[in-house]
Formats: structure tokens, sequence, C-alpha cells
């Protein structure tokens, strides 16, 4: 989870959500969460990422949203 | 085990858990007894706050309908707040402060925002329980954003200066 905090500190461009699945089901049933950790970009299912995700994986995924 | 211990395993989604780690803490604060920071993580998170450069604003939102766990919440932020000079809590409630809740993009709540003294948004928010292992994120973010360094490899950084567009990342996590 911290990873994606330290992606919105270092970028303007980037807003992190750390989201209780539990509390907020209704928005983890709409990205499909059936596991935890699961990242999920720009509201969509598209670049999302299962487990924890090293650095390298989670900057490919969010390059790869923003059309970089 | 108290609710700020960080004992951690990715597991299937357990919506009782909150649910009764609540119904146990509030139960104990009726009773006037319970802080839910104990005493010994009191003592760690002490220690690791000598880490803080400068002053950080946590915003919590909050609101009195629907939000069975904001009590809690606003319980923590405010032990929590409490032993470091520089962290002040600010209690923005969504409905009656709706202006300060819009301008923050916020609406929902358990909701806690990150910003410095100025109130610089650094798009890092926690929706929900910041429990279990969350907890341990909370702290270290307090500490990151204190010194408002991100800490990521320079690559990473050199990549992340490059994006022209706005990029909202939500990681789904269940606090155990």
């Amino acid at each position: 989870m911290r990873l994606a905090h330290q992606f919105a500190l270092e970028s303007p461009n980037v807003v992190a959500h750390m989201v209780d699945a539990s509390e907020f089901g209704d928005w983890a049933t709409r990205f499909n969460v059936y596991g935890v950790p699961k990242t999920v970009i720009n509201n969509t299912d598209d670049h999302s990422l299962e487990g924890a995700a090293p650095e390298n994986m989670l900057l490919d995924k969010v390059l790869a949203a923003s059309g970089a | 085990m108290r609710y700020t211990d960080r004992g951690i395993h990715h597991r299937w989604l357990s919506p009782d858990a909150v649910g009764q780690n609540l119904f146990r803490a509030l139960k104990e604060r009726d009773k006037g007894i319970a802080m839910l920071i104990s005493e010994r993580n009191r003592t760690v998170i002490v220690d690791r706050f000598k880490d803080l450069k400068s002053p950080i604003v946590v915003q919590f939102f909050e609101s009195s309908l629907s939000c069975p766990s904001c009590p809690e919440v606003r319980q923590l932020l405010e032990e929590l707040c409490g032993l470091s000079d520089l962290l002040t809590l600010e209690v923005v409630n969504i409905f009656a402060d709706s202006d300060k809740a819009e301008a923050a993009g916020i609406d929902k709540a358990p909701a806690i925002v990150l910003t410095n003294a100025a109130h610089a948004d650094f798009g890092i928010r926690f929706f929900g329980v910041p429990g279990g292992y969350e907890f341990g994120t909370l702290l270290e973010d307090i500490i990151m954003v204190s010194g408002e360094d991100s800490g990521l490899k320079p690559a990473t950084r050199a990549k992340l200066a490059t994006l022209a567009k706005p990029v909202e990342i939500a990681v789904f996590v269940t606090p155990t």
C-alpha cells in the first residue's frame, strides 16, 4: 500500500487511495476485488494488479494508464 | 491483540473483522478504560516520531450518518496526534463542512488526508479504518510527508516526472 502513497508524494499528478474493502464493499465490488491487496488504476480494471507489487511493476502500470 | 499491532497476512475479505474490533473498542471505551493504541505501541511510535522533520496536518473526514467506524478512527487519530507536537488533527464533517470536504474531493467517511502545515495536498488518502498493517502504513506515510521525500528509486522519480495526465490509484486492502 505504501508504495502508491510514495508515488503520490513524488508526483503532483498521482492521487493514491487506501481503501478498506470491508468498509467500502460497494467500491470493492465495482472492481471485482475478491482478494487483497488489489490495485486499481484510473477506475478501470484495465491496468489492475493483484497482490503486492514491486516498484517497477506499479510504475509500468501507472505509465501505461497515463498513456505514456 | 491490540488494534494497532502489525500482524499481517493478506487474506480473503473478512467483513466481520472490522465490525468485531469496533464493537470491542466501543464497549471498552464506554467503560472508560480503553486506549486504542497500547502503552507499548505508544512508546514505539513516540520513538519513530523523532524522525519527523516538519509539521503535518492530519485531516479526518467524518460523518454522523452511516459511519459506524468514525468514532473509533477519530479516537485513534486523536491518540496518535497526541504523540507529537508536530502533528495536528483537523476534523471535518463531510455534511456540516461540505465546502471543505468538496475542496479536498472527499465524499465518503471515514477518510484521512495527510497534508503539510500549509495544507498542501499530496494526494495521500485513507478510506476506512487504518488498522492492522495499514496503521503501520499511516505511521510511515506521516514520517514520509514530514520529510517531503518519497524514498523512491531515482529511475522511478525520473519516469514519474514525465507523467502528463492525472492518475488515480486505489489499493484495496483489509485491515486485519
